[in-house]
């Protein structure tokens, strides 16, 4: 692989180092192609440390994310919970539906005369 | 929620640059996690699930953001001022300038690579989770992060001094 082929393919290749072998055989021989990837590295590196760099929230912020609970109205609170609870519902409605169907057949059956 | 909420909206204010749009997306975020909140199964992390549905939130606001074709804010030095110093020893504040010219950086990257990049390399969302959010392909996720990764380095070679 020529270096300009290796440098298009380093922001591949610094966040899955073993995607390719061409690529890795390169650099073991090529301080410049190396000195490239050092950059990339210790951007991802820089990256992952603003995870840990919060920005300062705006005022009223936190009070409105408090308020958040409350706020919800019956509604929404109601559909929240069918929404959990939606599994245990429709089982419920599809044993109703299934004893609802037996009671008719069985009283259709003591309807019919022998 | 004090101990996320930063976090949240630090994530929200990053793809979004607006602080305002920022604020609302935490918002929304919150109202999907207190709502989801009994359904969250424990067989993710909390703060990746929480990176998860804020991310989701923000790409939504900036999705209606473009759709509306508002004029967009240049929210970058508001960012990079809320900055906090990382400590006061010598060697932290020179990591806290070097952290500080990656914010900016980041900040100058076109939208369409920032948020993925942000998803990916900050907050290291899997790639299948960006494109599911981005509605696009996996691949096209790949490529996108990859040319942010690239344009970001470019943006870095503008400014003087080492990356870290």
């Amino acid at each position: 692989m020529k270096c300009a082929e290796v440098q298009a393919a380093i922001p591949a290749y610094v966040g899955d180092p073993g995607s390719s072998l061409d690529v890795r055989r390169h650099l073991s021989r090529c301080p410049e192609c190396r000195a490239e990837l050092e950059i990339y590295e210790a951007m991802r590196a820089g990256l992952a440390q603003l995870r840990a760099v919060p920005a300062d929230v705006p005022a009223g912020l936190v009070a409105s994310l408090r308020a958040i609970p409350q706020s919800a109205s019956p509604r929404e609170l109601a559909l929240t919970h069918l929404q959990r609870n939606r599994a245990a519902y429709a089982g419920g409605l599809a044993i109703a539906v299934a004893g609802g169907t037996a009671a008719l057949l069985w009283r259709r059956r003591r309807l019919v005369p022998a | 929620m004090e101990l996320t909420h930063r976090q949240v909206y630090t994530l929200c204010l990053r793809i979004l640059k607006d602080p305002h749009d920022a604020a609302e997306a935490t918002q929304d975020a919150y109202l999907k996690v207190w709502r989801g909140l009994k359904s969250f199964r424990g067989d993710a992390r909390f703060g990746t699930w929480l990176y998860r549905v804020a991310s989701n939130s923000a790409i939504s606001r900036h999705r209606k953001r473009s759709r509306t074709a508002r004029h967009e804010i240049g929210g970058d030095d508001e960012l990079l001022a809320q900055v906090p110093a990382a400590g006061s020893t010598e060697g932290q504040a020179t990591a806290r300038i070097e952290l500080g010219r990656l914010e900016r950086c980041l900040a100058q990257l076109p939208d369409i690579y920032r948020a993925p990049l942000v998803l990916r390399d900050v907050y290291g969302l899997p790639m299948a989770d960006i494109a599911h959010q981005l509605k696009i392909s996996e691949t096209a996720a790949k490529v996108r992060v990859h040319r942010g990764r690239k344009k970001l380095k470019d943006l870095i070679a503008q400014t003087e001094g080492p990356v870290t």
